[in-house]
């Protein structure tokens, strides 16, 4: 039933919402707005809806379930690909949050990574290398292979662990074995020896390290500085009914992540999340994180990260186009995506900044003016004032994607499995 | 042909395996927490696994699916079609439906509106249940009511009764609301 929005006048076409999220830290834009009450400033009334995988946000958001969700932000893109899933037509207009996951692996495995090479501690690249001299040995003493956890097939946490892995030539279709585990049975996997290490989103390699179950050995900031972590996704039927409540969820969320963002709020911020209807784990597992506390090793001073979760400066919610070409570009490296598509096209059909740009600048935010940028050419040491705009975007092997040049980088990517010559007979835009 | 069920709960499943086994469907009920899905799914080959909405095993269904293309997966249409049953079956069973890629849509949707059938027979059954309780409630509140003023006050039945609603009619309230007033305060006012 259509219904006015008293404060500002407008037209919402829906009222009563239903959003999805999975209990990881960065659930957090959707339990601020709801608990700062920017939902209910646009004049929605909405129920947070704890799902227990992917799976089922996909299709309850497919279904028409749920209004909206929290989604991993590789989700949208393989799902209009039918990549590991049903083909559901997904959006996403805003992105909820950078970086926030981490690798972590089992005190046998780390003390062993240890022992190739100590720098294992702190570098994650002489960790995955230390890793391809195990992975080595063992296949020479024929031990099983070893195993690694992620929560989603087409994840970001799955393009992470396996870039790490790639970094130092250990193919992780052949090398090892990657298994799907759901986030709150990852710790425990990890316990009973299922599996040796996890890719896996906070506050979950915190609880790891605290209970000295395993070490942290690399983080999404180190593997691609402010990659883009988790979006906020509706089906495009829905967008196209519902688009002036569809602009009242985003205003009310990028509020959320605005006041996420300041420092002194993220100590209340760990309290809300950390609650029995949300994450409902201790409020210091949740908080170190939050905090820009980076826990790799148990009974070591956490490193400081300002950086480890980002929820809005560096034009974080920002649905930039070639973040999506990011992940297209993975699917065809693993051979998860074989068709030859028109990337430019797909991206710019699921990812959708003039719908960002419209939210932004109702509440007075000014927006990037263009949809893609270079990524991996910016190194925090080289950004010499702390810019709120753009922030450093390195990527772990040094590569640099140019604006169009996607198909230049995957073709320079190790173990692909892309069909190269056939992706540039459909892609047939300008390179860089 | 094989049926798997994941994390579905006895209730629910046992119903289940009635209807379908009469229609010659091996059904395998898994309920376990701890089990390693990828084990049952490689040994059991199902056709159709029928899996709590909500279970968090479904991302490793999926998984499963991606790295078999034998393996069932999620079905959230019917041939090209949407299909109203499918977000049913979700929405009101909370069951998610995945089937191998040569079942036909056909026997997918008699399967799934057998199971919604069923499911709103005992919600229907249900909904009447609790229409009913209020109704139930109000005669044991009155009996329990007629039963003090009897030990009480040493009266019969009929005479309680006759009690209860003279003051009823003094008051304009209903019965049941003396009745409950006088077993909460021990008073008829």
């Amino acid at each position: 039933m259509p219904t006015i929005n008293n404060k500002n006048g407008i037209r919402l076409e829906k009222t009563d919402i239903s959003l999805g999220f999975i209990p990881l830290t960065d659930c957090a834009p959707l339990v601020i707005a709801l608990e700062k009450g920017y939902f209910r400033n646009e004049g929605l009334n909405v129920t947070l809806s704890r799902e227990a995988s992917w799976a089922g946000i996909r299709d309850k958001v497919g279904l028409g379930i749920l209004d909206g969700a929290q989604m991993l932000a590789s989700i949208p893109v393989a799902s209009r690909l039918g990549v590991g899933g049903p083909r559901i037509d997904m959006i996403s207009a805003m992105v909820l949050d950078l970086n926030g996951n981490a690798i972590t692996v089992n005190n046998d495995l780390y003390d062993h990574l240890f022992s190739v090479d100590p720098r294992s501690e702190f570098s994650p690249l002489i960790a995955a290398q230390a890793l391809q001299c195990v992975v080595e040995e063992n296949k020479r003493a024929k031990r099983p292979k070893l195993r690694f956890g992620v929560v989603y097939p087409c994840s970001t946490q799955s393009y992470e662990l396996r870039y790490w892995l790639a970094s130092a030539g250990i193919d992780p279709d052949r090398d090892i074995e990657i298994v799907v585990i759901p986030p709150s049975k990852m710790v425990t996997a990890m316990t009973d020896g299922d599996i040796h290490g996890f890719c896996v989103g906070e506050p979950w390699n915190t609880l790891a390290v605290q209970q000295q179950l395993g070490h942290v050995v690399a983080t999404k900031y180190q593997l691609w500085n402010n990659s883009p972590e988790k979006v906020f996704a509706v089906s495009e039927s829905w967008s196209n009914e519902n688009p002036a409540t569809h602009q009242a969820i985003l205003r009310a969320l990028i509020k959320a992540c605005i006041w996420l963002d300041k420092k002194e709020n993220r100590k209340t911020a760990a309290k809300m999340i950390s609650q029995a209807p949300y994450i409902a784990l201790p409020e210091e597992t949740v908080a170190l994180s939050l905090m820009g506390l980076s826990l790799k090793h148990f009974g070591q001073m956490p490193e400081k990260v300002d950086d480890f979760h980002v929820f809005h400066r560096y034009s974080a919610n920002f649905p930039w186009l070639n973040h999506a070409e990011w992940f297209i570009s993975q699917m065809y490296r693993w051979g998860q995506l074989t068709t030859p598509i028109n990337i430019e096209e797909t991206v710019a059909a699921v990812y959708k900044p003039s719908l960002f740009r419209i939210a932004a600048e109702a509440v007075g935010l000014e927006s990037p003016s263009i949809d893609r940028k270079t990524e991996g050419n910016l190194h925090e040491k080289n950004l010499l004032m702390k810019s709120l705009q753009i922030g450093p975007n390195q990527f772990l092997d040094g590569q640099v994607i140019s604006v169009g040049g996607i198909i230049k980088y995957l073709e320079q990517q190790s173990l692909s499995k892309a069909d190269i010559p056939a992706l540039r007979l459909i892609n047939v835009q300008k390179e860089a | 042909m094989k049926v798997l069920l994941i994390d579905i709960d006895d209730s629910r499943a046992n119903k289940i395996d009635s209807i379908l086994a009469s229609a010659g469907i091996e059904l395998i009920n898994f309920n376990n927490q701890h089990a390693d899905i990828y084990q049952i799914v490689g040994e059991m080959h199902p056709e159709i696994i029928l899996v709590d909405t909500n279970s968090s095993n479904r991302d490793t269904l999926e998984h499963l699916a991606q790295l078999n293309k034998e393996y069932p997966r999620t079905v959230i249409k019917l041939g090209n079609n949407r299909s109203e049953s499918i977000n049913r079956l979700a929405a009101d069973a909370g069951i998610s439906i995945y089937a191998i890629d040569n079942m036909p849509p056909r026997l997918l949707q008699s399967l799934i509106d057998i199971t919604l059938s069923f499911f709103h027979s005992i919600d229907r059954l249900r909904a009447e249940v609790l229409a009913l309780k209020p109704e139930i409630d109000a005669r044991q509140i009155l009996n329990n009511a007629k039963k003090f003023i009897v030990e009480t006050y040493g009266l019969t039945d009929e005479q309680a009764t006759d009690l209860l609603n003279k003051n009823a009619n003094r008051q304009g309230r209903a019965i049941t609301d003396v009745a409950r007033q006088l077993m909460e305060t021990g008073s008829f006012v």
